[in-house]
């Protein structure tokens, strides 16, 4: 019992100033934003954006492209939310819906593709690529999620916090995939896409396990 | 009609965390003391060991300093600590149920001798011996052996109770597990 005592004596006696962490949402916001203008310019240099307003007239095309949108600024916002400690576990389900209909209008352009290409659409062409882009567009995104969360996230709950991230900075990516991939979705491009997706979650999981062992600090090894 | 007030304590956490942010060493203090009795209920009501609850009590102090930021003080703080608190039993939970997973209990035919007393003379002149070379050592390295190794507390948890840097407390129990192994050779 005196060794809590004489704890408390010793976290009160090197107490320092504490600036407060402003609130998730605006957070999550601001770094959505800055995202989102990343690759407005980036479409903006490279001539995309025409291309991109003429292909937003098909209405599957256009709510496959929200729904990944959705997908990585809802997964970002659970990432920033789950992040807190007093904020609800359910916050981790809140891109799930989005994901879903992400799948379903890919799904929807597959069959589609499928009706017209027949059976090309099942090889792997252009869309090597595809992950390609999207695990080099996840990095920087990845990057700037874990400086954005660094200091402001208390990492009691690492894995559902990254996975949401994870999912969050795929989506994103997968979406500004779009400006530069003209092309209806295949089979490989789903295909692509998820492995993609997949590859960047993992990576950022893993990151986080190494970074935030759950073990609590009392029955870590001694030396270690 | 009689409305019941609103639990001061509460009300008393929520300002005295917000005074604590801003550097106040009593209402830190304070706050601390005050929080005691309700983390060790919660953690007494999971954890039906008493150390381990009184381990996990000291990992929710810890936790709670280190992340002390997060907390907004526009909102409660009794769900946050309750929040902090959960995580860090649930964790020490998942540990010791992965360490009794790879557990085996000695039956008393795993013993060299049968007889208990035989055992129990043999390790307790070892651990006098043991007892005995550790008051040897210089204070420094008496305190870290003792702290890390027969108490098995953390680096962090040691270095927080003493205030010796992690960096001092690994160099003095490398030279008191030096210096052991040196006294207990001897015959």
């Amino acid at each position: 019992m005196n060794n809590t005592q004489d704890l408390i004596e010793n976290l009160a006696g090197r107490l320092q100033p504490v600036r407060p962490s402003r609130p998730p949402l605006p957070r999550a916001a601001a770094y959505v934003i800055g995202c989102l203008v990343l690759v407005a310019v980036a479409a903006w240099l490279t001539h995309a954006w025409p291309l991109m307003l003429t292909r937003l007239a098909d209405p599957r095309f256009a709510v496959e492209l929200a729904a990944t949108a959705m997908t990585g600024i809802t997964g970002v916002a659970a990432a920033f939310m789950l992040a807190v400690p007093d904020r609800r576990r359910e916050w981790a389900l809140l891109p799930l819906p989005f994901l879903a209909l992400w799948l379903l209008s890919s799904g929807y352009g597959c069959y589609r593709g499928w009706l017209v290409t027949g059976n090309s659409g099942l090889t792997l062409g252009p869309s090597a690529n595809c992950i390609i882009f999207i695990i080099g567009f996840s990095i920087p995104l990845a990057a700037g999620l874990w400086l954005a969360l660094k200091r402001s996230a208390a990492w009691l709950d690492p894995i559902r916090c990254t996975t949401c991230g994870g999912i969050g900075v795929a989506a994103l990516a997968a979406a500004a995939l779009q400006f530069w991939h003209p092309f209806d979705v295949t089979v490989a491009d789903l295909g692509a896409h998820a492995a993609a997706a997949a590859i960047v979650c993992t990576a950022i999981i893993t990151t986080a396990r190494r970074a935030f062992p759950v073990a609590p600090t009392s029955t870590r090894p001694a030396n270690g | 009609m009689n409305y019941a007030a609103p639990p001061l304590e509460v009300h008393d956490w929520d300002v005295l965390m917000a005074r604590a942010q801003t550097g106040d060493r009593a209402s830190y203090r304070e706050l601390l003391n005050a929080v005691l009795p309700w983390l060790r209920n919660i953690a007494s009501a999971r954890l039906r060991a008493r150390d381990d609850a009184e381990d996990a009590v000291q990992d929710i102090l810890l936790t709670l300093h280190a992340i002390r930021h997060t907390y907004d003080p526009s909102r409660p703080f009794k769900p946050w600590l309750m929040a902090v608190a959960k995580r860090r039993i649930a964790d020490r939970l998942r540990v010791k149920m992965r360490r009794t997973a790879r557990e085996t209990f000695l039956a008393p035919e795993h013993e060299t001798f049968a007889g208990e007393e035989t055992n129990l003379t043999e390790q307790e002149s070892e651990a006098k011996r043991l007892r005995a070379a550790v008051t040897q050592l210089p204070e420094a390295q008496r305190k870290a052996v003792t702290m890390l190794k027969l108490e098995e507390k953390s680096l962090t948890e040691t270095s927080a109770l003493t205030g010796i840097s992690v960096t001092a407390l690994k160099v003095s129990t490398h030279r008191a597990l030096n210096n052991l192994r040196k006294l207990l050779e001897k015959p």
